[in-house]
């Protein structure tokens, strides 16, 4: 009997996982948790911002990170249009930049922001080291056209970009990433030319976020969905659903999270329990 | 280029003289690089073809994949256009998303196989991977000096470990560098 416990086929473990996550899409609910200091972080640097600042919102990821990191961005802008910030947004992910605009039109729509005046997209630039280091002298020199209603227009004739010449001129870049991009930003926009950094990054990434964290050069960080979660929840509870115009998503993800967890807890379980009640006997899977 | 790119880092007097223009240069590179990389790609995939070789199939819905979408592009004239933004929404990010998604499926059977306390090394292995899944689901657990484990086992072992790496990284890139700038590494060019 024990020895089973070793040598779960596979198909079962992936039914279970289908079931468990599918329970906790149904479950639809938002589970209530403690921010972790990392995000209090994050949504401090927001709100430090005034109005009239800006705010660099980089989304350095392609699709298949979008379930973690969209919420974190849709956040981010809704906290930064909530601050009556000027944002801007780049993308230095060619498959993430189209949803990048997506994104952030459909979010200035929700709450009357307008295109060229109350936010840019600067789109995508090959060759991110170059970009981002051009930046910190001439941004509208690296993103030398922007899009509004449809038509190319010169980047440093639209009004967000009035007074914006590098990175001396944004005060907080809020950047999401899924691979090692994060890398590139703390050591040209942060170390070469101090731009204040938070970040949020997806679980398979984040452990290697925490020396800039500890060093300073980031200086909040969101961690992964509940991180996303953790942020949201403080932006809907300091500006409310209306003001912010913010909907909890990553907070009902949590509960899929959870349930996906404790799932995965049980079969941890399950594998020690036979490993040690068969010590020396059973073959296992390896 | 790159001699000239790095000594601005160290100069600003070169800085302010060329910084500028050596980045924008390496950009129009990076860009023209893509060039030689679709050539490749299509050589590859055609020589695949005309072999009738046993992934002809995937050569080809590659092929059909790329200039179809280049086509698209080209047509609109613009990442936002109608074509290519139905490729991207319709086609390009379900599918990145419905391949991440099988993580979750092979996570679980992974941590179920590997997280067994067989040994001194895997017991901490295990227990800490715990503490991380517990924390990061909903319960966090009291840590050392008023933080959650989650939270220190992030903030202080593992961080150690990626700044050992980090460091370690730093100074293999700077010994290749030097290397294949002095012409004593050619392995990327395919000479030993």
């Amino acid at each position: 009997m024990m020895h089973k416990l070793l040598n779960i086929d596979r198909r079962i473990v992936f039914v279970a996982v289908a079931i468990v996550i599918l329970a906790g899409m149904a479950l639809d609910t938002v589970v209530p948790l403690p921010a972790s200091a990392e995000a209090q972080s994050v949504f401090d640097a927001v709100e430090a911002t005034g109005a009239g600042d800006t705010i660099l919102v980089a989304m350095d990821y392609p699709p298949s990170s979008a379930s973690e990191l969209d919420p974190m961005s849709r956040a981010a802008l809704h906290h930064a249009f909530a601050r009556d910030a000027t944002v801007l947004v780049v993308s230095f992910d060619s498959g993430g930049a189209p949803r990048a605009a997506k994104m952030v039109d459909a979010v200035a729509a929700e709450l009357g922001k307008v295109n060229g005046v109350d936010y840019a997209v600067l789109g995508y630039k090959p060759d991110m080291t170059a970009a981002l280091i051009e930046m910190g002298t001439d941004i509208a020199g690296v993103f030398t056209e922007v899009t509004i209603d449809g038509e190319p227009v010169p980047t440093e004739s639209v009004e967000a970009m009035q007074g914006v010449a590098n990175y001396s001129d944004i005060a907080l870049a809020v950047q999401m990433t899924g691979s090692k991009k994060y890398e590139e930003w703390v050591e040209y926009a942060n170390a070469r030319f101090g731009l204040k950094l938070v970040t949020g990054a997806t679980g398979s990434v984040v452990t290697g976020q925490y020396p800039y964290l500890a060093s300073g050069q980031i200086s909040g960080l969101l961690r992964s969905t509940r991180g996303a979660s953790d942020y949201e929840t403080m932006v809907i509870d300091a500006y409310g659903h209306d003001d912010s115009g913010l909907e909890p998503d990553a907070s009902k993800k949590m509960s899929v999270l959870f349930m996906g967890h404790l799932l995965i807890l049980l079969f941890i379980g399950i594998a020690n329990v036979g490993h040690w009640a068969t010590r020396g006997g059973a073959k296992e899977t390896a | 280029m790159v001699v000239l790119m790095a000594l601005t880092v160290f100069s600003p007097r070169l800085d302010a003289a060329y910084g500028s223009r050596v980045n924008r240069n390496i950009q129009i590179l990076g860009a023209f690089a893509m060039l030689p990389a679709v050539v490749g790609l299509v050589r590859l995939h055609a020589a695949r073809i005309a072999r009738k070789h046993s992934t002809a199939v995937f050569s080809a819905v590659t092929l059909v994949a790329l200039f179809a979408t280049v086509g698209v592009g080209l047509w609109d004239r613009s990442l936002s256009g109608p074509g290519f933004g139905w490729i991207y929404g319709n086609i390009y990010s379900p599918l990145q998303q419905a391949v991440f998604s099988f993580l979750a499926f092979f996570i679980a059977s992974a941590a179920y196989r590997a997280f067994r306390a067989r040994t001194l090394e895997t017991a901490l292995l295990t227990v800490a991977a715990v503490i991380v899944l517990l924390g990061n689901a909903v319960i966090s657990l009291p840590g050392p000096g008023g933080a959650s484990a989650e939270g220190w086992l992030l903030s202080v072992p593992a961080m150690a470990m990626q700044r050992g790496i980090a460091i370690g990284l730093a100074l293999g890139i700077v010994a290749l560098s030097a290397r294949i700038l002095m012409g004593l590494e050619r392995g990327f060019v395919g000479r030993g």
